[in-house]
């Protein structure tokens, strides 16, 4: 069935036609344009949909899009404050942190969700964080080091501001 | 298919009540959405619970109830499951990966899907009570009897679970959960969790060990705890009990074979109780 709906997406809205099956990936990426977002496994085994919703982590091919109406809805495409790279990107470009970029935004959007919310994470609670997010080209050690650059950088820019 | 974010429990019934077989009832949707076309096709309504706000966790003294839709991810930030007698309900969810699935899945979603989840196993060793609602009243029914088979339990048609009763532990009591798993965000293969009381003389007043996974539905190992009960558990008997999970028939499918889950099992019960045991032990007051 389909059905008009209103997504919040990056702080901007969308209404949008959807069918009432699409999920939340779909959505994005085939309706809105934002193609950042990637589909992968489409179970929530891989994490490369991963966007952020109200502050969360959570899987976007495990979302109905008209489930997300009403929620602020965060995309790779809408971190970065326009002046350049967010800092948890710029760690990843600096450290290696990808080899093909598949799984990036979604490595990206989990490390953001963690460290908005702590930005004290071990190493431990790191990969805790990225537990379901897989790296085909095995770029594993770059990204864990790259988001512990990513909290030192925005530790330091917390105590700048 | 319709879908319908409804705003009050009486509203999703009387949904369900209008679609009957064809409607189905989803709280975080996890389940459901990747399989919506394999196993759910015949689905004509969508009733999602998420704004019934059912999403709460108290604890009266007696009783901790935790609300349908309380996502997984509550509970680790809930203090009163996360510290004191009801940890080991955080320590199985916290095997429920990846965490972006806990900020999404709920509770009775992952009590209801009646497959390889962990949460049950846990739940009935600890003596969990099923609160549902109809158009025509509600029932409490023991988590225990709640499993009728793979993909199926003990929910009418036209019911819907709204709340988890679990009773407070008690004192000298301690409980363990383990899980096998393949990879890191994989379903269990199988799972454990025991409950085990002490009283006079260290001796076993009470003990409930459960396996999840090994079979179709979770079940108790009661030839094990038949051994343990009324006697001061030492490590034979432990061993000698854990064995006892051996005579199970066991399931093979693609996660693991019938042989390979009797293994784990027998290791699985072994281990929960040796913790089980010992959480008892040091818990004179909790």
């Amino acid at each position: 069935m389909k059905k008009r709906i209103t997504l919040s997406v990056n702080g901007r809205e969308y209404s949008v036609d959807v069918d009432t099956t699409w999920t939340l990936v779909e959505v994005l990426r085939d309706k809105i344009g934002l193609t950042g977002t990637k589909h992968g496994c489409g179970v929530g085994a891989c994490g490369s949909c991963t966007v952020n919703i109200d502050g969360q982590a959570i899987n976007s091919c495990l979302m109905l899009a008209v489930k997300a109406e009403g929620k602020s809805i965060t995309t790779i495409e809408g971190i970065a404050d326009g002046n350049g790279l967010h800092p948890i990107q710029q760690a990843f470009a600096d450290n290696h942190g990808m080899a093909c970029g598949y799984c990036t935004p979604g490595m990206i959007m989990a490390s953001k969700a963690l460290l908005d919310k702590k930005l004290e994470a071990s190493e431990e609670e790191i990969k805790e964080a990225l537990v379901g997010h897989i790296c085909r080209c095995g770029t594993y050690p770059n990204i864990i080091k790259s988001v512990i650059s990513a909290e030192r950088i925005l530790k330091g820019s917390s105590v700048l501001k | 298919m319709d879908y319908f974010k409804v705003n009050n429990i009486e509203e999703a019934l009387s949904l369900l009540d209008a679609y009957g077989e064809r409607g189905i009832v989803i709280g975080g949707g996890t389940l459901f959405v990747p399989h919506r076309t394999e196993l759910y096709s015949e689905v004509e309504a969508v009733i999602d619970l998420e704004r019934t706000q059912l999403d709460y966790i108290n604890f009266d003294g007696n009783k901790l109830k935790i609300g349908a839709t309380t996502k997984l991810a509550s509970i680790l930030t809930s203090e009163v499951i996360c510290k004191g007698p009801f940890e080991v309900i955080a320590e199985t969810v916290r095997e429920i990966t990846p965490p972006e699935v806990r900020n999404m899945a709920t509770v009775a979603g992952d009590i209801c899907i009646s497959a390889e989840v962990d949460l049950p196993t846990t739940l009935i060793a600890l003596g969990t009570e099923v609160v549902t609602r109809s158009t025509v009243g509600s029932r409490i029914l023991p988590l225990e009897e709640f499993y009728l088979g793979y993909l199926q339990n003990a929910l009418k048609v036209d019911e819907i679970v709204t709340e988890l009763q679990v009773p407070y532990p008690g004192l000298r009591t301690g409980a363990a959960f383990l899980k096998f798993k393949r990879i890191s965000t994989d379903l269990p293969l199988l799972n454990a969790a025991a409950k085990v009381t002490l009283g006079d003389n260290d001796k076993c007043i009470d003990v409930k060990i459960v396996l999840g996974v090994g079979t179709n539905t979770p079940i108790r190992v009661k030839s094990a705890e038949e051994l343990l009960l009324s006697t001061r558990c030492d490590k034979e008997l432990i061993a000698k009990a854990a064995n006892s999970a051996g005579d199970i028939e066991y399931i093979s499918d693609l996660r693991a074979s019938a042989g390979l889950r009797k293994v784990w099992g027998k290791v699985g019960v072994k281990r929960v109780l040796w913790k089980a045991l010992e959480r008892a032990q040091y818990k004179e007051v909790s």
